[in-house]
């Protein structure tokens, strides 16, 4: 365990000296910033205008950082052989790749915290903390399984095509009852027979897009927050698992 | 006793659609004695870098045992091995002391020591002065001379460094040679690869030679020296003989 948080500690390191999370902080910032400038133009939908944009800058950072994190920071230290020095080291490729995903994870914990922070005072630290706190976990675990996903597919692909294709799957996550919604009227057996595939390997993203005022005036079940944690832990733990089992075959040419 | 021994090893890398795979090493077997300097010798695209990655597991080999220290290569011989890239590309953001700490820390359980032996490797390798300059201040030189220094920094029993002086001035190749004399005197076995065989004549008492994937010498270098004039009369021979072109 020591040696994994060896290697979280120098990717945290490396994300923030260079400048990454900065910049995507910085966008979220402006987003909130918009958020709060768009809320006042309405007086009586402030709050809901605020929560809705601001639960999405969140996102959109957190996510971003578990997609280009994930994407390249691997790859760079592929491409530029920097990993030789560490894996010569007494440390499994396993433990490496787990050092880097729980580096990323606790750069997107500190931010979705500051960001949320930020956000649950600018709404005027009315909404019920439960509540607010739940939907913070929802972002914060979709970008657990984003990141998982891309560091898959940064082991097998390109770190462009591991982008694109992992940001493919978060729309196909966040479009299942859509597409199933359209299947059932299509009445198309390839177009049900699909999305019943898409369904099964896709994780469902849609189920846990808590992101809006709504939800935080409402509260959340215990059973949809054990289902959320359950799932996502899940499809997390089999694509890093997929990522081990192809990292340990790969050439460091 | 041979503290690192290479049996039969063979890698093959996958061509392109229309390409044949490239067997890159064919059947690589060597030993290294310990306590001694070992040159790893072969022209450019001979399989040297391709050998040090199999042994070190950063490629998967086709087929081939590989012992160090008698066994597979595990947890407790990478304890004991140190290890320099071809052209060490290091973690820019770090510096001299965060780079030994990342590398101390990976090995050792206990940080008790860690100032002192990572002062010493610094001192050793000159660079001293220049410890909390981050890396991407470095020069090509100093980039390598830090390298060095974590690679000597757990005292190994085993130095594998591919390529330890390309691309230093005079002065930088004068340091790094220095430096292995002294490991090679402290009772470290060493193992490093060039294309540069006024190295080899000036630092190794083993050698092993290869060339298209296959090692054409495995032994001291004195005998193989007594035959020839010097030792590029001697590598060009014995390419020639396995090749084929001198009866």
């Amino acid at each position: 365990m020591k040696k994994v948080l060896v290697i979280a500690k120098t990717t945290l390191q490396e994300m923030i000296r260079e400048r990454l999370f900065i910049v995507i902080v910085f966008m979220a910032a402006v987003l909130l910033g918009i958020s709060l400038l768009l809320g006042a133009l309405s007086f009586s939908e402030q709050q809901r205008i605020l929560a809705n944009l601001g639960f999405t800058a969140i996102e959109v950072a957190s996510v971003g950082i578990s997609l280009f994190a994930g994407a390249f920071l691997l790859a760079k230290e592929i491409e530029k052989q920097t990993l030789l020095l560490v894996l010569a080291r007494p440390i499994s490729r396993d433990q490496f790749l787990m050092g880097k995903v729980v580096g990323i994870l606790a750069l997107n914990t500190m931010m979705v915290l500051v960001l949320g922070f930020v956000l649950y005072f600018l709404l005027g630290a009315n909404p019920s903390f439960s509540s607010f706190f739940v939907i913070l976990s929802s972002i914060w675990f979709e970008a657990a399984i984003v990141l998982s996903l891309v560091i898959f597919f940064s082991t097998v692909v390109r770190p462009i095509l591991a982008l694109l294709m992992a940001f493919g799957i978060l729309m196909l996550g966040q479009w299942i009852p859509d597409l199933q919604f359209f299947a059932e009227k299509s009445k198309e057996m390839l177009f049900i027979n699909g999305v019943k595939i898409v369904t099964w390997v896709t994780p469902n993203l849609f189920r846990f897009n808590w992101k809006s005022y709504y939800f935080l005036e409402l509260g959340f079940d215990s059973q949809d927050v054990l289902w959320m944690i359950a799932h996502s832990f899940g499809w997390a733990l089999i694509f890093f698992v997929f990522a081990c089992l192809t990292f340990r075959r790969k050439d460091i040419v | 006793m041979a503290i690192l021994e290479v049996k039969k090893l063979n890698k093959t890398f996958p061509g392109g659609f229309f390409e044949k795979p490239r067997h890159i090493l064919k059947d690589v077997t060597f030993s290294l004695p310990s306590g001694e300097t070992t040159g790893f010798v072969g022209s450019n695209g001979s399989g040297k870098t391709t050998s040090i990655k199999c042994m070190l597991d950063f490629m998967c080999r086709d087929s081939g045992e590989i012992l160090f220290f008698g066994k597979p290569l595990d947890p407790n011989a990478k304890r004991r091995i140190g290890y320099l890239p071809e052209r060490p590309y290091l973690y820019e953001f770090l510096s001299g002391m965060e780079f030994l700490r990342l590398h101390w820390n990976l090995v050792q359980d206990s940080g008790k020591e860690f100032i002192g032996r990572a002062h010493e490797a610094l001192k050793r390798v000159d660079l001293f002065e220049a410890r909390d300059k981050k890396l991407r201040q470095f020069s090509k030189g100093m980039l390598q001379r830090v390298g060095i220094a974590q690679a000597i920094l757990n005292r190994p029993d085993l130095l594998i460094l591919d390529e330890p002086m390309s691309g230093l001035d005079p002065d930088g190749r004068g340091l790094v040679k220095d430096i292995l004399r002294d490991e090679a005197k402290r009772g470290t076995s060493l193992f490093f690869s060039s294309h540069l065989l006024q190295d080899m004549e000036e630092l190794c008492s083993h050698l092993v030679v290869i060339n298209k994937g296959i090692v054409i010498y495995d032994g001291e270098l004195t005998p193989f020296m007594q035959q020839y004039t010097s030792l590029e009369d001697a590598f060009r021979f014995a390419k020639e003989v396995k090749e084929g072109g001198v009866s």
